[in-house]
Formats: C-alpha cells, structure tokens, sequence
C-alpha cells in the first residue's frame, strides 16, 4: 500500500489542494494525505486531513514554518504506523505533471529516496555562486522523500525526527537549514539511500538553467521526457512575474508559473 | 590495475610526506608512491633521496600557475592542488590513483580500501559512520561530510568528470569560508552523490581514524591514521582545530600519536621546519602578506601578481579600503547620531564609491600605465 502527503499550515491549503488534485490526477489509486499544523476548517478536495496532535507535539519554541517542516519525519512515521509500505512525502508548492513510476520503482528497491538539488554540475557563469548556495542549503532538496517500511528507514526517520527537533533553524553558518542540511549525511549514516538522480523530477527555479523544460498544450517535457513535477519554491501567486522570493532577480519566462499561479488562483488564492 | 599513491607537501612539511611515504610502502611495497612539491626545492633536499618520486607544480596542468601560486596560502595551495596532481598520474598511464593527506600514517594493508576503485571511479571516506549528536554532527556539516584526507580516483569516464569539475571549484574557491559554504577543497566534495552515480565510500571503522571520530574508534586496530592539526610540540593536544578530544582523553589511542610525533623526529622535521616556502615574497623580496593573496584571487586585477606593480597595487587598494572603511563607520556614526540629512550624504559617497571590485580595477588600471605608479593617485582617490 502507497500513500502520499504533505504539510501545511492554512496559509498554504491552496498549494495543498493543487498538489492533491495533481497527484491524484495521475496516481487516483494512492491515498493523498495533509497534514495541517493550525486550525482550519477549509475542506481539502482529494485529500485526507490529519490533525497536528496526531503526528507529533512540536517543541514550543517553533514557529509555523518550522513545525510544519519538523513535522515531516514524523508524518513519514506516522504513514509506516498506519500500515503503508511505501509513503512519499512531497512539498506543498509542488505541481504533479505525470506518474510517478520511476520514483515509486525505486522506493521498492530502496528503504529511502531522495532527489538532489542539482544532478549535474551547473556550467554558466554563476554556476559557483549557485552551488555555494546549494551547499550552503543542502545538497538534497526536503520538498520530496521517499520511505520504504525497511528498518534502515525506520532507523533514518528517527535520527531525522530528533535532530529536527533539536535543531530546525536557518542558521547556515552554522550548518543548519531548517530539516534539510541535516540530510546530507543521511546517505553516509543510513547505507539503504538511494539519491534519484532524474531531470524530471523535482525541476525548480534551482536547476532550471540546467533542464529544458518545455510546454506544448497540456504536455510538458525535461530534455524531451515526460516532466514528473515542477517545485514551485517560494513562488508567490501574488507576484506572478516573479520566480521566487528566494532570489527576486530571476524572472520568469516559462509558461508553467502562469499556469500555476491560475491554478492557485483557482483553489482559493488570494 | 596499475595503482599510484601520493600526497602532497609543502618544504616545511616535508617530514611528514616522508613519513606518509615510508608507511605506506611498508605495506604496499609494489604501489608507487607519488610526492607534489606544493613548494620550490631551493636545494633543501635531494629528490633521489627521498622514500618518494617527486613531482613538481610545472609538471601539472595548472591554468596561470604564477597566478595560482600567489592567490593561495601555503597550506590552501597544497590542497587545491589535489585534483590536478590525481589528474597528472592519471596522464602518466595509471588505472587509478589513491590520495592521502601529508599529516597520516598508514598503519596496515589497505587492500580493502584499495579494491575498491576497481569498483568505483570515485572512492570518499565520510568523518563519521554513525550518528554521534547533534552539536558533533553539526561541526561536520560545516567542514564537510567526507574527509579529504584520503580519496581515490580511476581513470574512467566518471572519475574524470569528476576531476574536472573538482579542478574548476578548486581554481579560486579552495578558502576557509564556512559562512558562506566552503572548506578549502573539502566541502566540495558533499555534492558528488549529486553529480556522479559511480563512487563508493570506505565503511571500514578503522580506516580514518581521526579527531573527529576518536571517541568511538580509539580502542579500534586502525589501519589508516589522519594526524589532521596535531602538533608533536603541543602533546597534550590532538589536533589545534579543536580543544576536544585531549590526549588524556583518548585512552591508548595517545600511543600512536607518540609514536607518530617519534617518526616526524626521525624524519627530519625540525629541519624541514625551518625550510623557508619559496612563494612567500615578490620578486623584489618584499614578503606578502595573506590580505594580497586574497585580494588577488577574488579582484583578480591585470597584473603579474608577483611584480612590484602588484604589490604597490596592493599597497594602494588596502588604502583604499581602509578609507572606504572610516567612511563607511563614520557614515554609521553619524547615522546613529540622528543626523539623517548627513548620513546620507556620506552613504550615498559610499555607495558612489562603488565596489571593492571597481576600485581595485580602477587602481589596477593606473598602475600599470604608469610603472611606479607616481601618477596613479590622483585618479583613484577621486574614486571615494
């Protein structure tokens, strides 16, 4: 059995309605979960909500951001405990654009999967600053994880879920980045890891100057493959001309982020 | 599989190639053992003498090697030469190179270790192999996950690959800058499960044995030894980089540090100590000092960076800067004074006075058009 799911506090249940609905467009036959870490009584199409206290009690001391991203090992836990064997995690601002068939493969095979930022070497001009900054923030993206019912797993989700509670700043100097540097020694600690390395997945304003994301109608293809989906991170459909808050200089110039910000738009952005 | 070793030292450390060299052939006499001069010989020691065979910068394919000698301390050059030294053996007709970092000692066959770039054209060793807490772990994702005391490479597609883009990081970005995501040459290395699908690491608990995992590994029977910041003058101390672990606090582990501090003795360190580094000075024998190295590599003005226009290029750009620098605090000052009207004055003079990089470029510019640089003032300083 297959679950996915993700997390959200109410500002975001718009994102968790197009992530649900895009997922569930492809995989109807996998349960899509959300996880909400404050009230809301807002119905999510598509999705199944779970209530904070279920999943875990966040140290007092974090704020939303930081209890919705802690509360993601412990979800992960919290989907194996309920009896699915296969449970992926994916971020909010995500765009599901194909099956996940390659992904879902490879977390039978492995006990975990993860996706890197970068899977080449970027070779433009600000390819160093760019991968400072990935270093800086990690080397795996956190907006998706894969976990397998195998005790390597079990063992990864427990180490992830104390450090998270411990630490979950943004305090690069010092090595901290929220759930997410923590994962850069995952492979190294928990043998069973196995790093996706596959253009389609996780495409985002990060790497998009390494991958030939085009739109034609209603298909949209990496380097001529099937896109499996697009990480719109810190994408504000209020600012639609902007790619993200993370770096305002770059500009947008695909397709995709108009067709996103109607389809926030639509499921109850402002 | 034709197998080279090698490390890299500067003339001051020389002892501790050598020692590096010897212990390693005790156990794999049939490995060649490779030593990059990170350095000039000057005639301190005689190459044929030597436990090693001696390769020297020029013989690297090192783009602007005057440049690169300059931008880099002694001991940031000595390892951000590694890739191009790996890549230099690779030339020479070697399957695979093994590297070690000059302060180790081999202390057991690495067979197992070594077989396994038969397997993989990346081979890394991670500082740790199993969670240790929080604040330790915290400390390695600062200085990097994997360890460059010791890595290997084959001569295959991906190895290759892997060089060339290590060589590029490498060519100006091999600094101690934590805050902003770089461990000279080693932070570099956390991308490679990214890029590169065939590396491996070396799981073994008793290969690496370092400060950094002494605690869980001092009653292990290493067979690999890293002596990374241990001073043999300071022996209650394992390494400078950190106060923790003591030598009290290792146990027996503290017999191989000794042992280790006897082989440098033995070795000639006091001596190789006193061997001076060959790019120290311009060439007209003035020292430089680290700000101009860094200058250098992050301005990278048109200049031979060793000439006497460089170090009165220098000279005038640390004037500048410590200017730009009163004015910048005394636009604060004032600032906090609640002078607004004046503050911003004097930041917009700042701001006019652009970057460090226009005023070094404009300096450059100057003294190189006129040698000795008489004339160039007057044209900078209507920069700030």
């Amino acid at each position: 059995m297959i679950a996915a799911a993700t997390i959200v506090a109410r500002n975001y249940i718009p994102q968790a309605r197009v992530v649900a609905q895009s997922f569930r467009r492809h995989h109807p036959d996998i349960p899509f979960f959300v996880l909400l870490v404050d009230r809301s009584r807002d119905a999510i199409a598509d999705a199944t909500r779970i209530a904070l206290p279920e999943v875990f009690t966040p140290p007092r001391r974090y704020s939303i951001k930081q209890t919705a991203v802690a509360a993601k090992p412990f979800l992960l836990q919290w989907l194996l405990a309920h009896g699915f064997d296969r449970c992926l995690f994916l971020d909010p601002d995500v765009l599901v654009l194909s099956r996940f068939d390659a992904l879902l493969e490879r977390i039978g095979q492995h006990s975990v999967v993860v996706t890197p930022h970068f899977v080449t070497p970027p070779r433009d001009e600000q390819r160093i600053a760019r991968e400072l900054n990935i270093l800086l923030s990690g080397v795996f993206n956190g907006g998706l994880i894969g976990i397998a019912d195998r005790q390597p797993a079990r063992e990864f989700l427990k180490w992830w879920g104390e450090r998270v509670i411990e630490a979950c700043d943004s305090e690069v100097a010092r090595g901290l980045y929220y759930d997410q540097r923590w994962l850069d020694l995952a492979p190294v600690f928990f043998r069973d890891i196995s790093v996706l390395r596959d253009a389609a997945y996780n495409v985002a304003y990060w790497n998009l100057p390494e991958r030939e994301l085009r739109v034609e109608g209603d298909s949209v293809t990496v380097d001529g493959r099937a896109c499996a989906f697009i990480h719109f991170s810190g994408f504000d459909p209020a600012r639609p001309q902007q790619m993200t808050r993370y770096a305002p200089q770059t500009t947008i110039s695909n397709a995709m982020f108009a067709r996103y910000a109607a389809l926030l738009r639509e499921a109850g952005a402002r | 599989m034709r197998l080279a070793a090698a490390t890299i030292a500067s003339k001051s450390h020389l002892a501790h190639a050598r020692v590096l060299a010897a212990s390693f052939r005790e156990h794999h006499p049939e490995i060649p053992f490779f030593v990059l001069l990170a350095d000039e010989i000057e005639g301190a020691f005689e190459p044929e003498h030597e436990p090693f065979a001696l390769v020297l910068l020029r013989q690297l394919t090192i783009r602007d090697l005057r440049g690169f000698t300059f931008r880099y301390t002694e001991q940031e050059l000595s390892y951000a030469a590694a890739p191009y030294l790996i890549e230099h053996l690779l030339d020479s007709g070697f399957d695979a190179v093994a590297f070690f970092k000059q302060e180790s000692l081999v202390s057991a066959p690495l067979r197992h270790v070594l077989a396994l770039v038969e397997r993989h054209s990346i081979v890394l060793t991670p500082h740790l192999l199993h969670p240790v807490g929080a604040r330790r772990e915290l400390a390695i994702l600062q200085s990097g996950v994997y360890n460059s005391g010791f890595l290997a490479v084959a001569n295959r597609a991906q190895g290759r690959a892997f060089l060339e883009w290590w060589k590029d990081r490498l060519e100006r970005h091999c600094v101690h800058d934590v805050p902003n995501g770089i461990h000279f040459e080693q932070r570099w290395l956390d991308l490679v499960p990214a890029y590169f699908d065939d590396y491996g690491f070396v799981h073994d608990p008793r290969f690496n044995v370092a400060h950094w995992n002494l605690l869980e590994r001092q009653t292990v029977d290493p067979c690999f030894i890293r002596f990374s910041g241990y001073d043999p003058k300071q022996p209650h101390r394992t390494t400078r980089y950190v106060a923790r672990p003591s030598m009290a606090e290792i146990g027996d582990a503290a017999a191989w540090f000794a042992e280790y501090a006897r082989r440098l003795t033995e070795a000639g360190d006091d001596e190789c100590r006193t061997w001076p580094y060959a790019y120290a000075h311009f060439d007209d024998g003035e020292p430089v000092p680290d700000a101009a190295r860094t200058a250098y590599r992050l301005l990278a003005p048109p200049l031979d960076p060793w000439s006497g226009e460089s170090r009165l290029w220098f000279a005038r750009y640390e004037k500048e800067r410590h200017s730009l620098r009163s004015l910048a605090q005394r636009a604060v000052k004032v600032w906090k004074r609640r002078r607004a009207e004046k503050g911003t004055w004097y930041a917009m003079r700042v701001v006019a006075a652009a970057t460090w990089k226009h005023v070094a470029a404009a300096i450059a510019a100057t003294v190189s058009r006129t040698p000795g640089g008489s004339r160039g003032s007057r044209a900078t300083r209507g920069l700030v």
